[in-house]
């Protein structure tokens, strides 16, 4: 009788207890949400959501733990190239951690580029079958990625890692979308000059874009340590298709720091551009310089 | 009027039994006794007999559900009354992780002992109870430390070794002799006899008999006179005496004892008759 | 007798004194080889390669997140193990070895006896997670500083400039040794003080110790969730559309505390600035529901027989 008058007190208290503190705490929650402090999971899809929610914060706190493990185990599933249940781990370590970029990184990569090639080479498949699993693995690791920055929205190297993923001329490519991230990891501030270039290499590939672009090109070509090979045959590339371009001569002369320079990087741009960036009057540009015996 | 160490008025226990539609079952039933400072009471009983209870009531860890338990004039149901007790329970354990010194200086430090105090009280105690870490004697000298008015022993030399329980019975008369109440129960009957000024006899809850160990162990209707050097004449010369008197008898001659074990087989089994 | 005293409540010295016996009772349980697992562990981790994807540009603070993940995940589940089952363990086993008997047979009041059992083992976990944060740190020291060191070399080798290099620097710093991480850590020990809390109130109930390490481990999950059921009563319930599912949700945000808010210990783990404010909102808290959860405990213990 005392047990269960004593348990029925202390339900009452506590339930008091919560009346009084409720509001308080979840007025904390919110701040403590926006503020970024705690983390609340985003998955769209409400019954996985619930489903997700109750096993994640049933961890607790011992996610970081899991996470940790899984990541060492994903690196075994690496090593055997068991490449679907790879991209399980990586589902679960990032549902665990969404904001240890880390993973987001490491799977996308594992997603698009290992299994996607050691599906596209492997050939017991048929060919029309590896090209599907690469393309299928590609575009996974992609929105992968993409999920990541949903979550981290202010990582400007997750945001970079986007722009190398749909600007990488052999994983189906999307221009557009390489630039944009590129243009996002650069605006937050913190990333390095690299992505505003890479921004520009990208916005140059897309089709209609080279006027921004050009506007792009000159305005990093304003700072000497971007004058790198790439900007500077990209600038004279971007300036010489406008209408009303100046000679090319000219041209070169803004572009580069002197004809013998403009000879060689324009060479090896020609020679070396894999990332297949536009390349209207570098042929023009280089029979121009040797015809006028400039040696590189 | 000397002052009373312990009252126990009406002092009534019932236990919840965990079976559905069973009565609670009444440890002790309607028990007073007082123990005068100073005295050695010993609570006789067999096992289950409400002793422990009875204890445990006087020390607060059970509440009475009728009746009234004081020590020194404080309720015990208030912390204050265990301010003057030391107890030892029967059979204790004490924290396995303490040596006896730090065990001692625990229980010092929660009476309010420190310092030089504590250390030399600690010291003292070690001799006194003249231990070597045996858990009997740990518990004796942990129920002294704080120098306390009344000492409350269940049992307390149950699974002790002869001459330990000696030296426990020594201890208890030296106690009294400094003005120390005892309070202890025990079912070894002999040993109570030799140290209890006081008894009580407690069987299934029920005081059923109480007084000074003299007067309860001696037989009523019987006078004794023991007779030093005497002749055989004299024997002769008393014996036809009472063959005179026609009411007395003479029911023995020789030498005559009883003990406290017959006398408690006589009120428990009269009592089940 | 010493000194007389007075036998009111909560007599610090008193408390102290059962605290440090608890304390002392636990360390010499062994508990702390699980630290020296763990010190090893931290220490041999620092040498350990882990599996390396790519080069030092892509990995770049990686590394350290993942070394902070497991460090602070490791304390944390000491933390929490630790804080439900020492404290499911002494209530019963100081009465199955009736050395309660001998200690409440001293003026000592049964709150005194419950608050110093719980403040020595928080005494412990403090104390343990202490010694693990300074292993933590100093490993996580060491690491941004070769991390730094390596990527300023390489900034440096391509010609970045002194914004840009010290734009890094502060990127890497912040998921080095920071005061927000160590408000992380604190935030775990706040943690455990109220699920030692709870501990301790449901083995004032129960005298079974595995019972009251389920439940309590039990009340944490429920805790964990506290944050979803409060959002689904606030979202779902509406007046006439009252359910089953919604009183339960909304006594589940009544009666458990909300161990999400806790989980700040995953922003300062990826280099988040913790706000003081925030740390004493939690401080707070924790002094709330410890606080009341003493006090229930104590109200079931007051009139406990033994």
């Amino acid at each position: 009788m005392k047990l269960w008058r004593n348990i029925v007190v202390v339900f009452l208290v506590l339930l008091a207890a919560g009346w009084v503190k409720s509001p308080w705490e979840e007025g904390k929650q919110r701040q403590f949400e926006q503020q970024g402090l705690v983390w609340r999971p985003l998955e769209p899809d409400v019954k996985k959501k619930i489903g997700q929610t109750c096993a994640v914060v049933a961890l607790g706190g011992l996610r970081s733990v899991v996470a940790s493990f899984l990541n060492l185990s994903a690196y075994g599933s690496f090593e055997n190239r068991d490449w679907v249940k790879l991209s399980e781990k990586f589902d679960l370590i990032v549902a665990l951690q969404p904001r240890t970029t880390y993973y987001w990184d490491v799977g996308a990569w594992h997603m698009a580029y290992n299994a996607a090639m050691d599906y596209k080479e492997n050939e017991s498949l048929p060919a029309a079958r590896q090209e599907a699993l690469h393309r299928a693995f590609v575009l996974r690791g992609r929105s992968f990625l993409e999920r990541g920055v949903v979550n981290n929205p202010h990582e400007w190297t997750l945001l970079s890692s986007l722009g190398r993923f749909y600007g990488t001329p052999s994983k189906y490519p999307d221009y557009a979308k390489s630039a944009a991230a590129y243009e996002r990891a650069w605006k937050t501030g913190k990333a390095r000059n690299f992505e505003a270039r890479a921004w520009l290499y990208s916005l140059a590939r897309v089709e209609g874009k080279q006027r921004e672009a050009l506007a792009l090109a000159r305005q990093l070509f304003v700072r000497d340590r971007n004058r790198v090979d790439t900007l500077c045959c990209l600038l004279f590339v971007l300036e010489w298709s406008q209408p009303d371009a100046p000679p090319t001569l000219e041209l070169l002369r803004r572009c580069f720091e002197n004809e013998s320079q403009a000879l060689r990087m324009l060479r090896t741009y020609r020679e070396n551009n894999a990332e297949m960036l536009p390349t209207a009057g570098v042929e023009h540009a280089i029979s121009l310089l040797e015809s006028r015996g400039v040696k590189p | 009027m000397t002052e009373l160490a312990v009252d126990i008025q009406h002092l009534v226990k019932d236990f919840r039994v965990p079976l559905r539609g069973a009565k609670p079952f009444r440890a002790v039933n309607d028990v007073s006794l007082q123990i005068q400072a100073g005295e050695v009471y010993g609570l006789i009983g067999p096992n289950g007999s409400g002793k422990s209870t009875t204890m445990k009531a006087l020390l607060g860890l059970v509440a009475p559900s009728s009746g009234t338990c004081s020590i020194f004039g404080k309720d015990s149901l208030k912390v204050d009354s265990r301010n003057d007790v030391g107890f030892l329970p029967e059979n204790p354990y004490f924290y396995k992780h303490l040596t006896g010194a730090e065990t001692l200086r625990f229980y010092g430090k929660l009476c309010n002992l420190r310092g030089k105090t504590l250390e030399d009280r600690v010291t003292e105690l070690l001799d006194l109870v003249g231990l070597q870490n045996a858990r009997e004697r740990i518990g004796l000298a942990q129920a002294l430390v704080q120098d306390p008015r009344l000492l409350i022993l269940d049992e307390p030399t149950a699974g002790v070794d002869p001459i330990g329980s000696r030296q426990i019975r020594d201890l208890i008369l030296q106690l009294r002799d400094r003005g120390k109440t005892v309070f202890l129960c025990s079912h070894l009957l002999e040993q109570v006899q030799e140290v209890c000024d006081h008894v009580g006899i407690i069987f299934q809850g029920k005081m059923v008999r109480e007084g000074k160990l003299e007067d309860l162990i001696a037989v009523e209707n019987q006078t004794e006179l023991i007779l030093q050097d005497a002749s055989a004449e004299l024997v002769k010369e008393i014996q036809t005496l009472i063959q005179r008197d026609g009411a007395a008898q003479l029911v023995r001659s020789g030498k005559p004892r009883t003990t406290l074990e017959r006398l408690f087989l006589q009120e428990t089994q009269g009592d089940q008759s | 007798m010493g000194k007389q005293q007075s036998n009111r409540w909560l007599q610090p010295r008193r408390v102290s004194v059962i605290a440090m016996n608890t304390f002392t009772q636990l360390v010499r349980m062994k508990v702390f080889y699980f630290l020296m697992i763990f010190s090893v562990i931290a220490v041999v981790a620092q040498f350990l390669d882990l599996p390396q994807y790519n080069g030092v540009e892509a990995v770049y603070t990686g590394e350290l997140q993942i070394l902070k993940d497991w460090c602070m995940g490791v304390m944390k589940l000491f933390a929490l193990v630790f804080a439900i089952a020492a404290t499911a363990l002494l209530l019963p086993k100081d009465v199955e070895d009736r050395t309660l008997y001998t200690i409440l047979a001293k003026p000592v009041p049964r709150l005194d006896y419950l608050v110093g059992k719980l403040t020595g083992v928080l005494l412990l976990i403090f104390v343990s997670l202490l010694l693990m944060n300074v292993m933590m740190t100093v490993v996580l020291g060491y690491r941004a500083g070769a991390l730094l060191d390596e990527q300023v070399q390489m900034a440096v080798s391509r010609g970045w400039n002194e914004p840009a290099i010290a734009s890094m620097r502060a990127e890497i710093q912040a998921q080095g040794v920071t005061w927000s991480l160590q408000a992380g850590v604190f935030a775990i020990f706040l943690q455990a003080c109220i699920v030692g809390a709870v501990s301790m109130l449901l083995s004032t109930f129960s005298t079974s110790t595995l019972f009251t390490i389920m439940v309590s481990f039990m009340t944490y999950l429920a805790g964990s969730f506290q944050a979803d059921a409060a959002e689904f009563y606030r979202v779902y319930a509406k007046p006439g559309n009252t359910t089953l599912t919604s009183v339960l949700m909304k006594g589940v945000a009544l009666i458990f505390p909300n161990y999400q808010l806790f989980n700040i210990t995953d922003a300062a783990m990826q280099g988040q600035v913790i706000p003081l404010a925030a740390v004493m909102d939690l401080t707070g808290l924790t002094a709330f529901y410890v606080v009341l959860y003493t006090l229930l405990s104590w109200f079931v213990f007051s009139d406990k027989e033994f």
